[in-house]
Order: structure tokens, then C-alpha cells, then sequence
């Protein structure tokens, strides 16, 4: 069951999520992908935690359902952390929509440390795209055909993701449509809160190993900002349409926060300064990634675990 | 192999397959707005 409510918050998710601008900026999606930079970062950090203090014995499968809380979508951590470390759940999804929510405490000082004030003043051209209806339509169709055959254990997460999308785009469902974006969304948020719960007993939730979780959650996600940030400085070594990098740190998936505070923080160095658009396409950029991310984890770490011997 | 490597395996295999996936992706955006314009004359 813990399982099925994330699969479907995700089709909530998907009928509130309008793809268009990701449309009008396709080259935004790169940015979708730097920006799960913190995770496998993370993964790593958990490992080194390890070696400085075995106490925790932490192993690979729970480094990753540790990291996936860089993937600042709490669905899609409930997930992974239900498969690789069911003990865990609780603490991780706690973490998780914790630091989701800090996103506009934490996102800004590591934007500001990584970029010049000329660079958040750097104007980028939104072209409007006239994006015709059957597009939209068959994209959701598609990207779960391509999500499905790249990495098919996103097929649940994708697959409803866009399903919820297609109620929207459809146009023809719209009891559905506003079902699944209010009603479903919220009885499921309410559900899962309550059923996550009442998995934290104090003497499993009270521990060295929930705190250590606790900060390393805040490095997965100065990680996933700088990832971004530092990607979209690389991409403006080479392109001549300079590209503002805080939309980089806009590429998490924390939807649509990271792209407000990406737009108040340009807004702040240039008030003519309107970002938020490209920001917002970098960001449901994020939601793909950050699926795509936890499915090729679920496939590959149980590989990695029987390479190391079980 | 020791489990840090195995750690570096899974960063460096994530994060292509994640860049890989959204490439892919962002193809398909470009063919699909391709394919509405070339409609549309």
C-alpha cells in the first residue's frame, strides 16, 4: 500500500503540472538532469559517513534510498526507501518534505556563493511557443513509451505522472481532471502522512541514524543546487545565448518553489528581470529527472550489491 | 571491488542514464514541435 499513494499523488502531481514552458525552452530539460547531481553525491557521502563511523552500518541499498531525498520529491523517496531500506521510510520522508519545504532558505546562499551578480543579471529571451493541442496530448503518451523502455522501473512513477497529465491535456475529463488535482491529491497526501507515520516507533525514529540522515538530506540538496548551477555555468562557456545560471538551480524538483525563488532572487539584481518561465521548464524538467533518477537506482544498486558479495 | 566503488559505479552509471533519458526527451520535444510546424503550413 505504501507503495500504490505515491503512484497516486503522482497523477495529481501530473494533471497540476503544465509542461508548456519546458515547450518554449526545450534545452531547459539538461538542467532536469544536473540537478540530481546531489543524490549520487549523497550515495557517496553516506559511504564515507560509514567509513568514519562503522557504528552506522549503513548498507549500499540504504546509501541510495538516502540519496534519493536529493531527488526533492517526496513520491518518489517513499518508493525507493520502501524497497531498499523499509526501516527507514519514516525518517527519509520526513527529510525529505522537510528540506522541500526550506528549499527558499536553503537554495539562495549556495546560488549566491557559486554565481557573480553579473551572471543573476544575465536576461533571457522567452520565445512564446503556439503549442497545438494534439502535442500536448501525445506528449505524456510518448514520454511513458521512452520512460518505459530507457528505464523501465519509472514506468509506475512516469507512467501515472503523465497519465494525470493526459487528464489535463485531454480537455474532455474535467471531473477527473479536477479530482485528481484536489480531491485525490489531497485524501492521498492526508493518507500516506498519517500511514508514514505511524511507522516511526520512537526507539527505531529516535537515533544516530535518523539525525545523520537529517544532514546528510541538507547536503543532497546544496549539491542538486550547485550541480545545476555550476552545469548551466559550463553550458555558458560554450553557447552564445548566455544562460542566467540560478535557472540551473531550478532544476530540482521541487515544483513550482525553486522556480519562484530563482525568478525573486533575478528580480532582486534587475527588476526587469523575468526568468520565471525558463525556470519553471528547468523545473518540470526536475520531475522527470528526478523519477528517472530513483528508477535507474532501483535497477542498478541491486546489481552493484551482488557484485560486492550479497 | 569495495563498497566506495561500488558507490562511484553509481554515480557515474545514474548520472548518465539520467542525462541519456533526458536527451532523449528533449529530442522528442523538438521532433514533436517540428512535427506541429511542418502541420501547420
Amino acid at each position: 500500500m505504501t507503495e500504490m499513494f505515491p503512484a497516486f499523488i503522482f497523477i495529481g502531481i501530473g494533471a497540476m503540472t503544465d509542461f508548456r514552458p519546458l515547450f518554449a525552452t526545450p534545452k531547459m530539460m539538461f538542467f532536469g538532469a544536473a540537478a540530481q547531481f546531489g543524490i549520487f553525491f549523497t550515495i557517496l557521502a553516506v559511504l564515507g559517513l560509514n567509513n568514519l563511523f562503522p557504528e552506522l552500518g549503513y548498507t549500499l541499498k540504504e546509501a541510495a534510498a538516502i540519496g534519493i531525498i536529493g531527488a526533492a520529491d517526496g513520491p518518489t523517496s517513499i518508493v525507493v526507501a520502501s524497497q531498499f531500506a523499509p526501516r527507514l521510510v519514516g525518517p527519509i520522508t520526513v527529510v525529505a518534505y522537510s528540506y522541500m519545504s526550506l528549499v527558499p532558505i536553503i537554495q539562495p546562499p549556495v546560488i549566491r556563493l557559486l554565481t557573480t551578480k553579473q551572471e543573476r543579471r544575465i536576461r533571457m529571451h522567452y520565445g512564446e511557443a503556439n503549442i497545438k493541442k494534439w502535442v500536448m496530448v501525445v506528449f505524456p503518451i510518448g514520454i511513458t513509451v521512452l520512460a518505459g523502455i530507457l528505464a523501465p522501473m519509472s514506468v509506475l512513477l512516469i507512467g501515472l505522472l503523465m497519465f494525470g497529465n493526459l487528464l489535463r491535456e485531454a480537455g474532455v475529463v474535467n471531473r477527473l481532471f479536477n479530482a485528481a488535482q484536489n480531491e485525490l491529491a489531497n485524501i492521498v497526501t492526508l493518507l500516506l502522512g498519517i500511514t508514514i507515520g505511524a511507522t516511526m516507533r520512537y526507539d527505531e525514529f529516535l537515533t544516530w541514524r535518523t539525525l545523520s540522515i537529517l544532514a546528510l538530506g541538507l547536503v543532497a540538496f546544496i549539491f542538486d543546487t550547485a550541480g545545476g548551477v555550476l552545469f548551466a555555468k559550463l553550458i555558458n562557456l560554450f553557447s552564445k545565448d548566455k544562460v542566467n545560471p540560478m535557472v540551473g538551480a531550478a532544476g530540482i524538483s521541487a515544483f513550482p518553489m525553486a522556480s519562484r525563488i530563482v525568478q525573486r532572487m533575478a528580480k532582486a539584481e534587475d527588476p526587469q528581470n523575468f526568468i520565471l518561465m525558463q525556470a519553471a521548464g528547468a523545473n518540470v524538467a526536475g520531475q522527470l529527472g528526478s523519477v528517472i533518477a530513483g528508477s535507474i537506482i532501483l535497477g542498478i544498486t541491486p546489481w552493484l550489491v551482488t557484485l560486492l558479495g550479497g | 571491488m569495495n563498497v566506495m566503488e561500488a558507490g562511484l559505479y553509481l554515480m557515474a552509471l545514474g548520472l548518465f542514464g539520467v542525462f541519456l533519458s533526458l536527451i532523449v526527451f528533449y529530442i522528442f520535444i523538438k521532433l514533436l514541435l517540428r512535427l506541429s510546424r511542418g502541420r501547420s503550413r
